[in-house]
């Protein structure tokens, strides 16, 4: 059976993306990036519910807040969001590449959050080898609302939990390759996926 | 002329956008003085824009712009009084 690895937050979008991709009888398995302490454990905690709601059976955990501090910190901070997922993909891909998943699945959207562009899609696709899935990429927000609140997941996403403080308020949104690789330069790369590597956990749900 | 006495005073604290916490922001968005906060304060995490303090047994993220998110504190006075505590030390002098 073909494996796949959905990247999961707590909010409405990543389990609804898990969840299609299960309807085409692949098996899904979950990762959850953590950035406690810059958050608590809400995240965390929602995530290993939304999974059990789809019945996925593993979720990884790994957290990463030390390492999104340093983007923060070295990088110029329009491009955070850019080069926090470029870090998380590459963390996913390697998972991948251990334990046999095919594809990564994300719940990215073009209708929502402005750093959700094509153009940093395209550089943030570069980052990794392994082919991105993203079912509800040009869903209508209500559209992926209503089936959350089908399948039952609204609720649980809905439930509060601290936003996300490390983010720019004025995101790029037309983020350039060579604007993203001068800024990696600034930071240790593999220092940071090892580090996230020695502290992943496995959640059998 | 706003003084510093003002902004430290001119704060508003409410619950945050998905109601998780408290959250004081100054009414005057103004860049804190993270520096003096870090020095002031016990520091779990530092991510330059945003720190992460320890006081009073709370824990309490900062945020540069002037916020203090509180993650543990659920009572209205106490977080009132942290506010007070980090913005006095952490808002620019005039």
């Amino acid at each position: 059976m073909t494996k796949a690895l959905l990247l999961l937050s707590g909010g409405i979008d990543s389990p609804i993306a898990g969840y299609l991709i299960k309807q085409r009888n692949i098996e899904v398995d979950a990762i959850h990036f953590s950035s406690e302490p810059f958050t608590d454990k809400t995240p965390e905690n929602k995530s290993i519910e939304l999974a059990k709601k789809i019945q996925i059976k593993n979720v990884f955990v790994s957290k990463i807040g030390e390492e999104l501090s340093q983007l923060t910190k070295k990088c110029e901070h329009k491009y955070y969001y850019v080069l926090q997922r470029r870090l998380m993909w590459r963390i996913a891909e390697k998972i991948a590449n251990k334990h046999n998943y095919e594809f990564l699945i994300t719940g990215e959207n073009l209708s929502q959050v402005s750093s959700q562009t094509l153009e940093n899609m395209k550089v943030t696709d570069k980052s990794v080898d392994i082919t991105i899935l993203r079912p509800i990429l040009c869903n209508d927000k209500q559209e992926t609302i209503d089936l959350a609140k089908k399948i039952g997941t609204y609720d649980l996403s809905k439930g509060p939990e601290f936003c996300c403080v490390l983010g720019p308020q004025s995101p790029a949104t037309k983020a350039r390759l060579h604007d993203i690789e001068r800024e990696e330069e600034k930071i240790n790369i593999k220092e940071m996926i090892n580090n996230a590597l020695e502290t992943l956990e496995c959640k059998k749900l | 002329m706003t003084t510093k006495a003002d902004s430290v005073n001119t704060y508003s604290i409410d619950y945050c956008k998905t109601k998780k916490g408290f959250e004081a922001k100054l009414k005057k968005r103004q860049k804190l003085d993270m520096n003096k906060i870090k020095q002031e304060f016990t520091v779990i995490a530092d991510a330059g824009i945003a720190l992460v303090i320890e006081i009073d047994n709370e824990e309490i993220i900062i945020q540069e712009y002037g916020s203090c998110l509180f993650k543990t504190c659920k009572d209205e006075e106490k977080a009132k009084e942290i506010t007070q505590k980090i913005f006095k030390i952490g808002v620019k002098d005039d």
